[in-house]
């Protein structure tokens, strides 16, 4: 039982990370009908970012927060505005090419400029695990979920009870009566993609503790959020959460009961099995969106 | 298209240039590069018939060589199987499982494709590295023997690099060949019809399910035997080889080259074999560089390197033409 509690809760840990990147694909699919697939890097890249604000430059853990969310905000909404959005005019193809160039791109970066190995990341507050009833918990797992729960309160504040929120959402789901009503729907898709590659960023810093630092893990945080918002359903605002935290318990357990190697396996098997079966997610109603 | 009967001069000459080639006193060096090279336009031409003449996305196209690869290593190094046993027996392998995901890519499109086939790619590297007994692991398969030819184990040395790389620019004519021929007739135009509308194609009768899974086998068998020939080019196979950065690499190569003309896809492994070996002081910026290339030409020029320099001769010649009147045309 207490080791079935300790998967559940390093499972819900990375699950509020996978969450957190699963929101930035909802926010930017529903507002341009694009999967980012440069996601994964711009997380890699807001970690390593934090980590040379927290180290070299000896900036406070919090500040190190809002400087990562506006910085990879400001470099996701560039790449919306300057590339993605052009390449979107000449087709699907081309924006999928695009994003896939920006992951590259991206990865890269973090190569060249920092390091191809993987970094050491400082937790926000010690190392030492709680113990809870034989449970341990390790403090940046504490800092995980909180953080994440109030991001979430944050966005949903955000989104349902300021102008600009329900702007956005407007833009998104009815752009052309958003327009009609005097919406600026392209800054409001910008504005999707700038909260979605900060929190991307944040996600960054979060989980960096917990793996590492670095370009190599771009690939797989950036699958891991797509697995998520497709299982609980890419069209329903919640369906990010509770995808995330879903994907999070399942990939622990199956490290724990059977092996880790086969963790990643199953995450993209329940891909292609929730793709095939119920595309629409666990969450989503039952209408078909042809994409 | 007009279509004359008989072998064309372009192929003859085709074939004759490739024979030739390595006794041209290239070095050995050049020679690998060229031979790797050979590699990928095979893999890159396959590539293109899904993705730029259906315009169907595959980001796993890697895996696909690796299972020709490790299939051809397998059946060579176990139980001793000639090479031209092995290589075909990997291409059907992989042709097999293309279609599997041709049957998925009929449900699927854009985006979704994409992350699926991106996911399958991700599958197959973790089976190449947790199932020992087949694939070797994490340490792969090493020691892979020279293709013989006719049961005459070719000996090591410049005589076999001479036979990998005919191997190699031999399998790029012939994927080339066939795949000229099918998008000349007519499932290549139902290809591109697919491409443009996919509902129109439907109505008015085009089988599209049939060719999407067509092209999606087809661009797999290429791969699978390219990978063939890589087991031999190397005699190494491993797990690292056929990730997903390797697919992306394919991707660049054939978006670089220019989307649906397979003459691209040729200049595209090309460019992406020897740039690398002209800046080779630059080597840690060779992937951010082709990372941007890639985002320059998706949006400033999507025809590619061949898109430009086809529309740059069409440009020339009719200049000329206005220019010097009509004579000649």
């Amino acid at each position: 039982m207490i080791d079935f509690c300790q998967f559940m809760v390093s499972g819900l840990t990375i699950g509020s990370v996978y969450a957190l990147i699963a929101m930035g694909y909802y926010l930017i699919f529903i507002s341009t009908h694009v999967i980012n697939f440069a996601q994964g890097a711009l997380v890699q890249l807001g970690g390593i970012m934090a980590l040379s604000l927290l180290l070299t430059w000896r900036i406070p853990y919090l500040f190190v927060f809002f400087l990562t969310f506006f910085a990879t905000a400001v470099i996701g909404t560039l790449f919306k505005v300057l590339l993605v959005s052009p390449a979107g005019r000449t087709g699907v193809l081309s924006s999928i090419l695009m994003t896939v160039g920006g992951f590259i791109f991206f990865e890269q970066i973090i190569y060249v400029f920092w390091t191809k190995d993987e970094l050491l990341f400082p937790p926000i507050s010690g190392e030492t695990p709680l113990n809870i009833g034989g449970v341990m918990i390790l403090p940046q797992a504490v800092w995980i979920m909180a953080i994440a729960v109030g991001l979430f309160l944050l966005l949903w504040l955000f989104f349902t009870r300021t102008i600009y929120g329900s702007a956005i959402m407007a833009a998104a789901e009815k752009p052309e009566a958003a327009r009609i009503v005097g919406i600026n729907v392209k800054s409001m898709t910008s504005m999707s993609w700038a909260l979605a590659t900060g929190l991307s960023g944040l996600a960054g810093i979060l989980i960096a503790p917990i793996t590492f630092a670095g370009g190599s893990l771009s690939t797989e945080m950036g699958i891991k959020g797509f697995v998520a918002v497709i299982l609980g359903g890419i069209t329903h605002s919640m369906g990010a959460i509770v995808g995330g935290l879903l994907l999070g318990v399942i990939e622990s357990l199956t490290t724990g009961y059977l092996s880790s190697a086969f963790k990643d396996a199953i995450s993209f098997g329940l891909l292609i099995a929730i793709l095939a079966f119920r595309p629409e997610g666990l969450l989503g109603g039952r209408k078909r969106e042809k994409v | 298209m007009k279509r004359t009967a008989g072998i064309q001069p372009f192929w003859l000459l085709a074939v004759i240039a490739v024979g030739v080639l390595p006794f041209s006193g290239l070095g050995t060096y050049t020679l690998q590069i060229l031979t790797l090279a050979g590699i990928n336009a095979a893999v890159a031409i396959g590539l293109n018939l899904v993705l730029g003449t259906a315009g169907q996305i595959s980001l796993g196209q890697a895996a696909f060589v690796g299972i020709g690869a490790y299939t051809t290593a397998r059946l060579m190094t176990g139980p001793g199987i000639s090479f031209w046993l092995a290589m075909p027996a990997g291409g059907a392998l992989a042709g097999l499982i293309g279609a599997a995901l041709g049957y998925l890519a009929l449900r699927f499109q854009g985006h979704y494709l994409a992350m699926i086939t991106l996911c399958f790619g991700l599958i197959m590297h973790i089976f190449f590295l947790e199932f020992p007994f087949l694939t070797g692991g994490a340490g792969g398969i090493a020691n892979i023997p020279y293709a013989g030819i006719l049961g005459h184990a070719i000996d090591n040395g410049r005589d076999a690099l001479f036979k990998t790389f005919h191997l190699s620019w031999f399998l790029v004519l012939l994927v080339y060949w066939l795949l000229n021929n099918l998008t000349n007739l007519g499932s290549g135009r139902a290809l591109a019809a697919l491409r443009d509308d996919p509902i129109a194609a439907e109505s008015v009768g085009v089988p599209t399910a049939v060719y999407k899974v067509q092209a999606f086998t087809v661009s797999a068998v290429a791969a699978g035997l390219a990978g063939g020939v890589y087991a031999v080019h190397t005699h190494y196979v491993g797990p690292e080889i056929f990730g997903v950065g390797a697919s992306l690499e394919f991707l660049i190569i054939v978006v670089i080259g220019g989307l649906g003309s397979p003459v691209g896809a040729i200049l595209g492994a090309l460019l992406m074999a020897v740039l690398p070996e002209l800046m080779r002081s630059y080597e840690e910026y060779r992937l951010l560089f082709f990372g941007m290339i890639l985002m320059v030409i998706v949006v400033a020029a999507p025809g590619g390197l061949w898109g430009g320099v086809s529309t740059g001769v069409v440009r020339i010649c009719s200049a000329l033409r206005r220019r010097f009147g009509t004579g000649g045309a």
